[in-house]
């Protein structure tokens, strides 16, 4: 009697668990049947970068004046022929709502033996090439202590800062001349620059 | 609980922090531009210099006698006259005025026109036989009180040779005591 009861228990209890089991497969399974759905979006969510970008071209020939005389600032702004001015330009390409910060710098070079206070620097600027306007006054070469923080380096001279916020090209003319003051040195000495456009935004 | 507590707020703050160096990170990358010029731009100085070169003597006459300007201007002894140079060394387009001047020197006692001073430039007569007149300061550079015996322009490398002479003019009356006569020569220059 009593072997026959616990076999019988034992019978219930793996029917009850096996019907347990069924039970919760039957519960998840109907869970997850229960919703499905979906659908293909049609709206694009895009994004593009704008175009920034700048660009400065020199001119074939620069200032060269061999046996250099002091002359008034009047006479060296209107200094005109191909080895008495250095021409060239600067340019940005901009698509979108954005600014470039630049630097124009004049940088000294090594081999200079006058001394800044002996000569003068000059730059016009135009829009289209044909009509200039000064953009900066006849100024002796000035160094900015410090590198600026658009990379000018420490040594140069800005001769001109802007911001482009278009596409568009400036056109600049260089002139450089002996100070009409300078009293000329018994031995032929130089000066010389070089220009280097800097930019950020 | 509190351990893990701390270890997230600590994990939080960590990639707060990673965020903003990408952010910043981000931003200066965004637009930068450098180009440096090829194209030297230079002016040099000539050569400008004048140069004034004394001979090793000057006039030293002494018991000086009245004589003509036709013999005044033929002087020749060593100490009858004084020669010296004056030199340009110009390359390029320049041009030098130049001025030549007589300084006469205080303790002259003999009157201006009781003298005469003849000059030569390249054995050519340039001034006089005349007497010292004393002039204003010029633009050149001759000072208040000299006088110009020579001017011109120099607009290429030369030398020019001169030579001074002075004596008494020949109506010239001598006194009973010694008197003296002292000039110097100067040279200016400006381009």
């Amino acid at each position: 009697m009593k072997g026959v009861m616990k076999e019988n228990y034992s019978k219930s209890l793996v029917l009850s668990l096996v019907g347990l089991v069924i039970l919760f497969l039957l519960v998840i399974s109907v869970s997850l049947a229960t919703f499905v759905y979906s659908k293909t979006g049609t709206i694009t969510n895009t994004i593009q970068t704008g175009t920034l970008m700048m660009t400065y071209t020199e001119g074939n020939t620069g200032i060269k004046i061999d046996n250099a005389l002091p002359m008034s600032d009047e006479v060296g702004k209107t200094l005109k022929e191909e080895n008495e001015m250095f021409q060239f330009t600067v340019s940005s390409t901009i698509r979108g709502d954005a600014a470039i910060r630049y630097e124009i710098a004049a940088i000294k070079k090594d081999t200079s033996t006058l001394s800044d206070d002996m000569v003068k620097l000059y730059l016009e600027r135009s829009s289209d090439g044909v009509n200039y306007l000064e953009s900066m006054a006849p100024t002796e070469f000035t160094p900015i202590s410090e590198q600026s923080s658009l990379g000018s380096p420490a040594g140069s001279m800005i001769i001109e800062s802007g911001t482009f916020t278009q596409t568009q090209t400036n056109h600049y003319i260089l002139r450089m001349w002996l100070k009409e003051e300078v009293t000329l040195p018994n031995i032929p000495q130089q000066y010389a620059v070089t220009v280097s456009v800097y930019g950020g935004i | 609980m509190k351990d893990n507590s701390s270890k997230q707020i600590l994990l939080s703050v960590l990639g707060v922090a990673i965020l903003v160096v990408a952010v910043v990170g981000v931003s200066f990358a965004a637009f930068s531009y450098s180009k440096k010029g090829a194209v030297e731009n230079t002016i040099s100085t000539g050569t400008l210099s004048m140069t004034y070169t004394e001979g090793d003597t000057g006039i030293s006459i002494t018991n000086a006698m009245p004589m003509s300007d036709d013999t005044g201007k033929t002087l020749d002894g060593d100490n009858e006259k004084f020669e010296f140079t004056v030199s340009a060394n110009i390359s390029g387009t320049a041009t030098i005025n130049y001025e030549v001047a007589a300084i006469k020197k205080e303790g002259s006692n003999i009157p201006d026109e009781n003298v005469r001073l003849y000059l030569e430039k390249d054995s050519v007569g340039v001034f006089g036989p005349d007497p010292f007149t004393a002039g204003s300061q010029t633009a050149v550079g001759s000072p208040d009180g000299s006088m110009v015996i020579d001017s011109g322009t120099f607009t290429a490398t030369m030398t020019n040779s001169y030579v001074l002479r002075m004596w008494l003019a020949e109506d010239a009356e001598i006194g009973e005591t010694s008197q003296t006569y002292t000039v110097t020569v100067n040279v200016y220059g400006q381009a």
